[in-house]
């Protein structure tokens, strides 16, 4: 747990695979694949990064062939600061596997907690 | 597996109602994208991840929580009532002992579905520590229940004392006037406040105190103790209670704090001294113990109500303040003394045919004491609360409100706090 970033260790992930691309939309499945995440620990993380104004979230236009419309997701652009900043912060020795490929952007110190 | 997944696709979309309105976006979403997983184990995973989701979202993990403990306390009830019933007296007592069982049982009943009613009893707080104590208190309260019985079916002599010879047997003169009086008093007090809405509540709720005791200490059974001891831990552990949830802990752990170290010093057959205190010394100062215990639960109280209210100092907050200080004490002193059941004092008085005669008055007295502890505790936490009240209200400085007139046309703010008080 990267206590320096206040973020889990789940919740970096997301924040990982949604800064890897930010200005595309990610559907929930994408991001489930991307970070091995349940759905049933994706979601609630999802939730309350958008209650926080970190992540935008909005419905796919039209009505997609074959399937239902899909629910988007990309980082606001305060959200982008805040990963970019919380995944500086994980040590350069993070044994959790994926995580310190995926950070993105400068590593600036001194992060207030988000406790998610 | 195909008919599991299709029966939790269904689950999961009409779950979706459980949800705030504004949530169940989130579980259309989870819904939606079901269909992109793999069929099989994935998408059951994905589905049941949904339902998590949804449990999460609709606080159902609190509320089946909480229901779980519920139920716990009300299959105690049951098993209490159930033993109650098999140990009712025999003989010419056992119509009157059975109705009263039976009176217990509908009383218990009907408690979850009054708490469940909006109003002054129900719905419980959302706090964790309202919903502690309304579960807490209630189990405390079975406890009580299965003690007070207990004591009122041992049918030798020995469990003589306040309550002793009277208590299982029939006395209609005492039950009847009993009831008379206990409705009298509370229409009068209602008839009061409705004819002279002016009158202070707090005088008009001492009278009304003063009157219970006096009925409670001559003729009341003590089914109306536990009455008054539910009604209680309803109404302060339910939403519209304005007993806060930091007043409520303070007071339940204090209160059982205390309970629990007069638990553990007093020996309740009172065949020895107990440990550390001389004969015929320990129930007064254990007594002195348990309003030690108010004191701090009303004092602790305050001073995090004053600490919780940050700058605010208009009316409004000062009269919040001081309601916290007003509860504080009763509420301690009901949490302590709902630990005493655990002095197992029916125990005492069914070992006193074996208490040497020279210690009789000793064993025989420990129910009695125990049950004005039970009365006694929260009315003197009451008196303290009370004082605490008046004094906050006097003490606190009251700041004018934004947009009014001139400090100077303002009266002292001492004389506003006074001023109010007196009106409410």
């Amino acid at each position: 747990m990267p206590r320096g970033s206040g973020f889990s260790a789940q919740t970096l992930l997301v924040l990982a695979a949604l800064s890897a691309q930010p200005a595309d939309w990610r559907h929930g499945y994408d991001l489930a694949k991307e970070t091995e995440l349940k759905s049933g620990t994706l979601y609630p993380i999802l939730v309350r990064l958008a209650d926080r104004g970190l992540v935008e979230a909005c419905w796919e236009d039209g009505r997609p062939a074959g399937r239902p419309p899909r629910h988007l997701y990309r980082l606001s652009s305060e959200g982008l600061d805040r990963a970019r900043a919380a995944l500086a912060a994980v040590p350069a020795a993070d044994p959790r596997p994926g995580l310190a490929t995926r950070r993105a952007g400068p590593r600036p110190r001194g992060l207030a907690g988000e406790g998610l | 597996m195909d008919r599991v997944t299709r029966a939790l696709e269904r689950l999961l979309g009409r779950s979706a109602a459980l949800v705030p309105p504004a949530r169940r976006g989130w579980v259309e979403a989870v819904r939606a994208e079901a269909g992109e997983t793999p069929a099989g184990v994935a998408r059951l995973g994905w589905l049941a991840g949904g339902l998590w989701l949804v449990a999460r979202e609709a606080g159902m993990v609190r509320r089946i929580a909480y229901g779980l403990a519920v139920a716990a306390v009300a299959v105690g009830a049951a098993l209490t009532v159930g033993y109650l019933w098999s140990s009712a007296h025999a003989g010419r007592d056992a119509g009157w002992d059975k109705a009263r069982i039976l009176l217990l049982a509908a009383l218990l009943a009907g408690l979850p579905w009054v708490a469940r009613r909006r109003g002054v009893f129900g719905p419980v707080g959302s706090s964790v520590a309202a919903r502690a104590v309304r579960i807490g208190g209630s189990a405390a309260l079975v406890g009580l229940v299965l003690d007070i019985a207990r004591i009122q079916h041992f049918p030798g002599p020995a469990a003589g004392g306040l309550w002793g010879p009277a208590a299982g047997s029939l006395n209609w003169v005492h039950e009847g006037t009993a009831l008379v009086l206990i409705v009298g008093c509370l229409a009068a007090v209602l008839l009061v406040t409705a004819r002279w809405p002016q009158a202070r509540p707090d005088l008009v709720a001492w009278c009304a105190v003063a009157a219970g005791l006096v009925l409670f200490f001559t003729v009341a059974p003590l089914q109306v103790l536990i009455a008054a001891y539910a009604a209680g831990i309803l109404a302060v552990t339910a939403r519209r209670s304005l007993v806060t949830p930091a007043t409520l802990a303070i007071s339940a752990g204090l209160g059982v704090a205390g309970g629990l170290l007069v638990v553990a010093l007093w020996n309740p057959l009172r065949t020895t001294p107990a440990p550390g205190l001389a004969p015929r010394t320990d129930v007064p100062i254990l007594f002195i113990l348990l309003n030690l215990v108010m004191a701090a639960g009303t004092l602790t109280a305050g001073v995090v109500a004053n600490r919780g209210a940050g700058d605010a100092d208009d009316r409004v907050a000062v009269k919040a303040r001081a309601r916290q200080i007003l509860a504080a004490g009763p509420l301690t002193a009901a949490f302590a003394a709902l630990m005493l059941p655990l002095l197992r004092a029916s125990d005492a008085v069914h070992v006193t045919a074996a208490c040497p005669a020279k210690h009789i008055g000793f064993c025989t007295a420990a129910p009695a004491v125990w049950i004005f502890f039970l009365v006694a505790g929260p009315v003197i936490g009451l008196a303290l609360g009370t004082f605490g009240y008046a004094l906050a209200l006097v003490e606190s400085p009251v700041k004018p409100q934004p947009g009014s007139s001139s400090p100077a046309a303002q009266p002292p703010p001492a004389a506003i706090a006074v001023e109010d008080h007196l009106s409410t």
